[in-house]
């Protein structure tokens, strides 16, 4: 449990993630206040990736549904083991073994499925797990309703075996990368945090620390230019992600210094569409070093 | 939670807030209020989550303050621009004075306020138009029907972020309505006891394999084909937006625009806006605005992605005024065509909202015979009705 902002702050940079203020104020009140956190920004910001940092600050497990068209509630809570119980049949009926014994065991947790949801809630562990709901935006709009039903109370029932209520909430994290609207009703009940494109002194500070050894001039350089692509019209605009991969092909290539051949060489840590590459390659990308020169030494 | 309790937990929660800060109840609930009046609605939940947020920072930061109340009062970052703006303007007032009871939460309207408030619900309120609060009129219903009423043409810059908040909670009703009917249809989706024992059959009564049931899903593909010549694109950018919010409901959606020359956007869409992916166009395409072709548009959609785009789920809306200054014969062929591979062919007029209009362009007369749906989309309320007609086809 977090005692202030910058609490979090600090317990989160030990994990090397560099939450502004703004991030970890409303990761504070998210465990102050018991709510879900609800993340928005564009692809390759982050989002994923704090929750995965709250897990290992919290020093509990990390429970993640990934979500996609289609998904539903078997695979999201819970299903029973149907070949499973199947076979329990069969070895009953082959060993004369009584009636009662079956009936009893067939709808035990045994045979049980358990899902994320499921899992987060009947965790047992020290500290109640993280669940991270992940690209809720993927998912069909009933699933959004169920959800809801789930974090309202924290509690399911299944028909055989009863209500399991979660005996401490977990700390859920939903994100989204807004392909589709999310329902009001559902971020009403959330945190919302919009977190965007790290500023320089962050992107560096983010660098330096996930690419241990990096020259400091080539890594100042690196977040220059990534600062000035994000300001271009890019389909895909490149996240910290894009940053960290550049940096290390950098550092396995031994370049302590950008120049036009060596960008041309690793575009492909860049850019992930052919489209961005080719209208990287139509701009001025000597104008662009020298910019992103100025700027680091500034 | 009922609404009642939910107002109870408030009390309890502002409560503790004068506790700690004197009157600060009063300055939040009346926040929100500037926030709603600002069309970004904040709802009693969200006001205990601001209150007991209030409670755990420490509120010299005026910094805290700000994402503490932002986290909790907003769900989507296009608001947070206003809510900036008025929280710099509201928490820089000096405080009410102490003299008069504070303010009942209840009693907000503008003429008990004292000067400064009623200057902020202005600016809150209209954004860019000045009326005295007391002139303001209430968010009646019969404001509501003249706005919905009103043609996307005539729209000034706080009327289209207006009609776009509209649109984005008229979409998921619209799209509710289906979902519940599929839900109700979704009879034993999981294991298929059937199947499998007949299967069983082949070994000597043995389940070897279990089958399964999945509920059927055939959902709606979607083609837009936006006329944005002349001031067509007003109304396209309106379509696209609102058929953005039926998304979910449908599944898959393709854009293009045209006027002498079409462009698939579907794409650059997903990552910027409507105006945004026309500016782009533009500026790259010579003789862009140079009239509209839409026999031309339609024989390259129907050259090059009528086979990959074009399926017996498809529907095809089509939304232009029909001024066609190209190939008429050649309109009504490339019409036809469509009809014959889609599902449905709908066209939007937004000269259809005018009393007297005949579709007798020449252009228009020759597309009518392969149209299964002739909509006008002039304003809020020709919207919904695509909108409507678009979920019928989709449960369809």
């Amino acid at each position: 449990m977090f005692q202030s902002i910058d609490d979090v702050q600090e317990a989160l940079a030990k994990q090397s993630y560099f939450a502004d203020r703004s991030i970890a104020t409303t990761v504070f009140l998210a465990s102050k206040l018991g709510k879900p956190l609800f993340l928005e920004g564009e692809a390759g910001v982050g989002k994923t990736e704090l929750s995965k940092v709250l897990a290992a600050t919290l020093k509990t497990d990390l429970i993640r549904l990934q979500c996609y068209e289609g998904l539903d509630a078997s695979q999201a809570l819970y299903e029973w083991n149907y070949p499973k119980q199947l076979l329990r049949i069969r070895l009953g009926e082959a060993t004369n073994g009584s009636r009662e014994d079956i009936d009893k065991e067939l709808f035990s947790e045994e045979y049980l499925i358990r899902r994320p949801l499921l899992e987060a809630i009947t965790a047992d562990g020290e500290q109640p797990p993280v669940l991270l709901i992940d690209e809720i935006d993927r998912a069909d709009e009933e699933f959004e309703a169920f959800l809801l039903e789930v974090l309202s109370d924290f509690q399911i029932t299944i028909p055989e075996l009863g209500t399991l209520k979660a005996k401490r909430q977990p700390t859920v994290v939903i994100t989204s990368n807004r392909t589709r609207e999310i329902h009001d009703a559902l971020k009403r009940r959330c945190l919302y945090l919009w977190i965007d494109y790290p500023d320089f002194d962050r992107e560096y500070e983010i660098l330096r620390t996930k690419v241990p050894g990096i020259d400091e001039r080539l890594a100042g350089q690196v977040c220059a230019l990534m600062q000035q692509l994000r300001q271009e019209d890019f389909y895909k605009k490149p996240g910290i992600a894009e940053t960290i991969d550049w940096g290390a092909a950098l550092m396995a290539l031994h370049k302590d210094e950008l120049d036009a051949e060596t960008v041309e060489e690793t575009l492909g840590c860049i850019f992930k569409y052919r489209d961005d590459i080719e209208s990287f390659r139509q701009g001025n990308l000597v104008a662009l070093l020298e910019q992103a020169d100025v700027n680091k030494s500034m | 939670m009922t609404y009642a309790s939910d107002s109870r937990v408030l009390d309890r929660v502002l409560t503790e807030i004068d506790r700690r800060h004197g009157s600060l109840s009063a300055n939040l609930v009346q926040f929100a209020a500037l926030l709603k009046a600002a069309e970004v609605a904040v709802t009693t939940t969200q006001l205990i989550a601001a209150g007991q947020a209030l409670g755990e920072i420490d509120f010299a930061r005026r910094g805290d303050v700000r994402e503490a109340l932002a986290s909790t009062m907003l769900t989507q970052v296009e608001d947070r621009a206003v809510f900036d703006e008025l929280f710099d303007r509201y928490w820089n007032l000096p405080r009410p004075e102490d003299d008069g009871p504070r303010p009942e939460p209840a009693s907000l309207e503008p003429g008990k306020q004292k000067l400064g408030i009623a200057e902020l619900v202005d600016v809150a309120y209209v954004r860019g138009t000045p009326v005295s609060s007391q002139e303001r009129p209430p968010r009646s219903y019969s404001a509501e029907e003249v706005f919905v009423e009103k043609d996307f043409a005539t729209y000034r810059d706080d009327e289209v972020r207006a009609a776009r908040r509209y649109l984005r909670r008229l979409a998921p009703k619209l799209a509710t309505a289906t979902t519940r009917r599929r839900r109700a249809a979704r009879t034993g989706t999981e294991l298929d006891l059937r199947r499998s024992l007949r299967r069983a059959w082949m070994t000597d009564g043995e389940v070897l394999k279990l089958l399964r049931k999945r509920r059927r899903v055939r959902r709606l593909n979607l083609v837009l084909l936006c006329d944005v010549s002349g001031s067509m694109d007003v109304y396209s950018r309106f379509l696209t937006q609102f058929v953005y919010g039926l998304q979910a409901e449908l599944r898959r959606v393709s854009t293009f625009v045209f006027s002498t020359r079409l462009f698939d956007v579907t794409a650059m869409l997903k990552a910027r806006s409507f105006e945004e992916a026309l500016d782009r166009i533009r500026r790259h395409v010579d003789g862009w605005s140079g009239g509209t072709r839409i026999g031309g548009c339609l024989a390259e959609f129907n050259r090059t992605y009528g086979r990959e785009r074009i399926g017996p789920r498809t529907a095809v809306i089509i939304i232009s005024d029909g001024w066609d200054r190209g190939d008429v014969d050649q309109l009504r062929r490339e019409m036809r065509l469509l009809k014959r591979r889609a599902f449905k062919v709908l066209w939007l007029n937004p000269l259809l909202g005018a009393k007297d209009y005949l579709p007798v362009a020449q252009g228009m007369a020759a597309a009518m015979p392969s149209i299964d749906a002739f909509l006008p989309v002039h304003n809020l309320a020709s919207l919904s009705r695509v909108g409507r007609e678009l979920m019928s086809l989709a449960r369809g």
